[in-house]
């Protein structure tokens, strides 16, 4: 095996990572290792996820992130259909014009059935995102003859990802540190206090849509690695995780990505664990999973006993 | 054409329609107080909660029980209900004790246990492949492989469901309406939470095999919602969406083997048979947009059809006050009474067949007795209203017109009388206009 | 010219109190103008409908001449403290710099000179010590300071704020008014949604009274007489509010 990561258990792995990491710094060019590959997709998954997730619970838009991620899934399908990929994976281009019409027809959709009619909005968003999905699935499994439809994008499959992955995901971390840095401030206002931001003429809408737009391509670029289902725990969980620890939006944000990145670097390590040593082959995306919700206890079990917050709630 | 009895006597199609049915009426009820508590996302979360059971279940029974066993099926439910009780209870958790907020909670647990699914489910792939693909049957559904030794089970929980329902019907109603009296009064509120969790899970377990846990969710909200806009009390919003789910899980059933000889006729080729769970899904949410265009009291199409017959409505009484101006004897011609209203003609037309205006000769018309009384009546009413916001609410007597043009095409009985009692009885306006009496009003 | 001018304007959003036929002007020269009415009489809904946050049904609203939307800049809004996330992670130090928020300049970052700023407005309301605090640990006298402060950084001609004596202490309450004091020498308009009584002649010199519709605006020393109170308070408008709700259905087609 070509591998150097083949048949290491987690000591060993952090070991070898070290090795490769200093040799690369000190100028010695080498390719990267499938394992490689795959914590860098994940890192650039925790960093896309850990900067809009903050926003997302923060704004209480969590349960529209999970219809969007549903409905993102059928038009992954769909581009896949009508666009076949020459290579590995979609380009950014076609990934991101699906992600971004998705995203409006869900919204859309939720936004009109919760203005024509007298149905409340948890409704109006659980309705359409099933609806669409339900349509989208019978017509999909009608034109391309596979009952199968979407499971891997359910799931992922990070022993799958390719580099070609690594460039998609690595480039929607970069939109993302770029567009939530150059907005933070207006962005923040806006989320604090809508009313504030619309008298002083702030352009809510545009970073309504923005944001929307930020949130399907994030989601659409991890389906491979860690599947659309699972990419809730990424916006969800690091963010949940940090607050533990601090209260203010900037260290949220950078700890929830640092708590990322940690659960990245942990999940593959396990994963490869695993496999050498019990000869386990196991999801590295359900593990990944697994660690975020371990993390949250320990974090939880944490606070109970010491208040990280008081600091900032009670600055001397 | 098909025999919709076939559907209830064949032996390979008659456990699929029936478990459907079963599991339709279950979510339907649970989802009908799901939707009126405004937790309808609730579903969701427990949906997605539920698959590591499944999976988990599958790997404790497998290889105990031959998977088309009661006992297979049995155990499966049973950890399935059990990981959705714990999913409750760790998002009740989260929203106490770590103060997150509701939808964060739901979100994050959804993304957890599911998470956990895929991991088990990953190892379930290498060892045993066959046990795999029974686990992801509960992803997408799969009812068409339903057999008759199931029905039992989920009719019964079903059963269960409606029994428990009808005996808890008031408190659940007082409850659901108003928290803090059901708290203060002798209801035990704490029980009949628990006892609605409980169904919840329930619904959500008995569901996963056909609707899947994607799909689950919207099998809860998609009957309350299609039966809301014609119900006005909690019995026969539950009645209502029970029927709806019948007909959707029905009609799903239909569609899908129906469609699939049809697909089979054109494509010889053709592998699978369509999915019923979206089919059903579909059907439901079909009878949601029904419902929301067409329903008399909210749908969309009769509250057009309600704000076109006001419009109608405000310009017959412009054209009534018209007339009144010239006088009870006077006979206008067509083109003056044009120049002031629009759509005169269909209007007069229609106060023709209503006997409130006579064509007279020379295209002339004047208004009958009962035309003239309602005439009285709104400029009564609108002079009444002038000296309302005059007197009453310190408006300046050049404005109030505007006003009144508004206020005098809103009028029931319990409002003209209140309007009367407060300013008693007058026969003049602030431009000292005439009001005509409530006799010539015809009352 | 004047400081604000509203013509005809009729508020009809559904679930909130109902504005019908409001027509007043404020005339420059520095004001404090008080809003004053029963409960549900829509003092707040003037406000928002004021800032565009509400649409009106009628009516048109001017303010130093020019519509809302390009007057802007020269307007500020001090919301009711309900309508705040108060556990949103932020310290009060960033509440004021949120003031001085330019959407022309640089997507809202803010300058040196802004940051200087935001210090010395939390010098002037006397929450300096505060700056790097959580909102939330924040008592009900030094929310509304803070709120002051930011409506202080973006050096507004005319101040609209709602309810800002609500819950606060004494001693805050005597330091806000002495801003407000102090913002009304040097010629700006303050209008403020305000609930006692007791307290309109001492502090403001010019009123505005609603109950639904306008019942008088003007100089306190004119308008503020029992007969004027008698007709806000003494009468409810619950009978024209009852008529424009069964119109305002009728019109949207609910039965």
């Amino acid at each position: 095996m070509n591998n150097p990561y083949w048949g290491c258990d987690v000591v060993q792995f952090f070991v070898v990572l070290m090795q490769r990491s200093l040799a690369v710094l000190t100028g010695k060019s080498m390719s990267l290792a499938p394992d490689e590959v795959q914590i860098l997709v994940l890192i650039m998954i925790a960093i896309s996820c850990g900067l809009i997730g903050t926003f997302l619970v923060i704004r209480k838009m969590t349960m529209l992130a999970n219809s969007l991620s549903h409905t993102i899934l059928i038009g992954i399908v769909a581009a896949t259909w009508l666009c076949p990929p020459h290579g590995y994976v979609l380009s950014l281009p076609i990934l991101f014009i699906a992600a971004m019409i998705t995203a409006f027809i869900t919204v859309g959709v939720t936004r009109l059935i919760g203005k024509a009619t007298h149905v409340k909005e948890d409704a109006s968003i659980g309705l359409s995102f099933t609806a669409l999905f339900a349509l989208g699935l019978v017509v999909l499994m009608i034109f391309t003859k596979n009952a199968h439809i979407g499971t891997e994008a359910v799931m992922g499959n990070l022993d799958a990802v390719h580099v070609h992955d690594l460039w998609l995901s690595g480039g929607v971390a970069f939109m993302n540190i770029l567009i939530l840095t150059v907005v933070y401030p207006v962005i923040k206002v806006i989320s604090f206090d809508r009313a504030f931001a619309s008298s002083a003429r702030l352009p809510c809408r545009i970073i309504d849509a923005l944001f929307l737009v930020l949130l399907a391509t994030t989601s659409m670029a991890a389906f491979r690695a860690v599947g659309v289902l699972l990419v809730l725990a990424f916006l969800t969980g690091p963010i949940l995780i940090a607050r533990f620890f601090c209260h203010r939006l900037s260290r949220l944000m950078g700890l929830a990505v640092l708590f990322g990145i940690v659960v990245a670097l942990i999940s593959v390590a396990i994963a490869r664990h695993v496999l050498s040593v019990y000869q386990v082959p196991l999801s590295t995306a359900g593990i990944a999973v697994t660690c975020i919700g371990v993390f949250f206890g320990l974090g939880l079990l944490c606070s109970r006993s010491f208040d990280f917050r008081r600091k900032e709630c009670y600055p001397s | 054409m098909f025999d919709i009895v076939s559907y209830f006597t064949d032996p390979i199609l008659r456990a699929p329609t029936i478990g459907c049915i079963a599991m339709a009426v279950s979510s339907a009820l649970v989802g009908t107080l799901l939707v009126l508590q405004k937790r309808s996302l609730m579903g969701e979360a427990l949906s997605h909660a539920a698959f590591p059971g499944v999976v988990l279940g599958v790997s404790i029974a497998a290889p105990f029980w031959p998977q088309e066993s009661e006992g297979f099926g049995a155990i499966l439910l049973l950890c399935a209900f059990l990981f959705s009780l714990l999913g409750i209870k760790m998002i009740d958790m989260l929203q106490k004790h770590c103060k997150v907020s509701s939808d964060a909670a739901l979100c994050f647990i959804l993304a957890l246990f599911f998470g956990i699914g895929v991991l088990i489910a990953s190892r379930l792939q290498v060892i045993q492949t066959a046990w795999y693909r029974q686990a992801l049957i509960f992803l997408y559904g799969q009812a068409a492989t339903m057999m008759d030794r199931y029905l039992p089970i989920y009719c019964l929980l079903t059963l269960f469901t409606v029994v428990i329902l009808t005996v808890a019907y008031p408190q659940i109603q007082i409850l659901l309406f108003d928290g803090g009296f059901a708290k203060r009064s002798k209801i035990k509120t704490r029980s009949i939470e628990v006892l609605l969790t409980l169904l919840v899970a329930l619904a959500v377990v008995i569901g996963m095999r056909s609707m899947g846990a994607v799909l689950m969710a919207g099998m809860l909200i998609a009957p309350a919602v299609a039966a809301r806009p014609w119900c006005s009390h909690l019995h026969s919003c539950l009645w209502l969406s029970s029927v709806f789910a019948l007909i959707s899980a029905l009609t799903g059933n239909i569609l899908s083997v129906e469609g699939t000889r049809w697909l089979l006729k054109w494509y010889p080729d053709w592998v699978f048979s369509l999915p019923t769970g979206p089919l059903i899904l579909l059907v439901a949410a079909g009878s949601c947009f029904f419902s929301l265009l067409f329903a008399p009291k909210g749908g969309v199409i009769s509250r057009l059809f309600k704000r076109f017959s006001y419009r109608q409505k405000i310009l017959t009484e412009n054209l009534l006050k018209a007339f009144w101006k010239q006088g009870r004897e006077a006979a206008i011609e067509v083109k003056e009474l044009q120049g002031m209203i629009p759509f005169c003609d269909w209007l007069l037309f229609r106060m023709r067949c209503l006997g409130w205006v006579r064509r007279k000769t020379g295209g002339r018309y004047s208004l009958s007795a009962e035309g003239w009384a309602r005439a009285c009546r709104i400029v009564r009413l609108h002079r009444l209203w002038e000296v309302y916001l005059v007197e009453y609410m310190s408006q300046g007597i050049d404005r109030v017109h505007r006003s009144a043009e508004e206020l005098e095409h809103v009028m029931d009985e319990a409002l003209e009388q209140e309007l009367e009692r407060l300013l008693g009885d007058l026969t003049a306006d602030p431009h000292r206009q005439p009001i005509p009496t409530r006799q010539e009003g015809g009352r | 010219m004047t400081v604000l001018e509203v013509k005809q304007l009729t508020v009809n959003y559904e679930k909130a109190p109902v504005l019908w036929d409001i027509d007043f002007e404020i005339p420059l020269g520095g004001h404090l103008v008080a809003i004053i009415g029963p409960n549900g009489a829509g003092k707040s809904t003037l406000l928002k409908a004021l800032l565009g946050i509400v649409k009106p049904a009628s009516g048109t609203v001017r303010f130093f001449g020019e519509a809302f939307e390009t007057a802007t800049r020269k307007i500020a809004y001090i919301p009711q403290r309900g309508d705040i996330d108060w556990d949103f992670p932020i310290t009060a130090y960033e509440v004021v710099l949120m003031g001085g928020v330019d959407r022309n300049k640089w997507f809202g970052w803010p300058s040196r000179a802004n940051r200087e700023k935001a210090r010395c407005m939390l010098q002037k309301v006397g929450m300096l010590s505060y700056a790097d605090r959580q909102i939330a640990r924040l008592s009900g006298g030094q929310q509304q300071r803070l709120f002051i402060a930011r409506a202080l950084m973006q050096e507004a001609d005319l101040y609209l704020m709602d309810e800002p004596f609500v819950g606060v202490d004494a001693a805050t309450e005597q330091d806000i008014l002495s801003i407000f004091h102090e913002l009304v020498s040097l010629g700006k308009t303050l209008i403020v949604v305000h609930h006692d009584l007791v307290t309109v002649e001492r502090c403001f010199d010019w009123v505005v009274v609603l109950n639904t519709c306008l019942v008088a605006a003007g100089p306190v020393s004119t308008i503020f007489t029992p007969e004027t109170l008698m007709r806000a308070y003494g009468r409810t408008s619950s009978l024209l509010n009852e008529a424009i709700r069964k119109g305002q259905q009728k019109q949207a087609g609910i039965p």
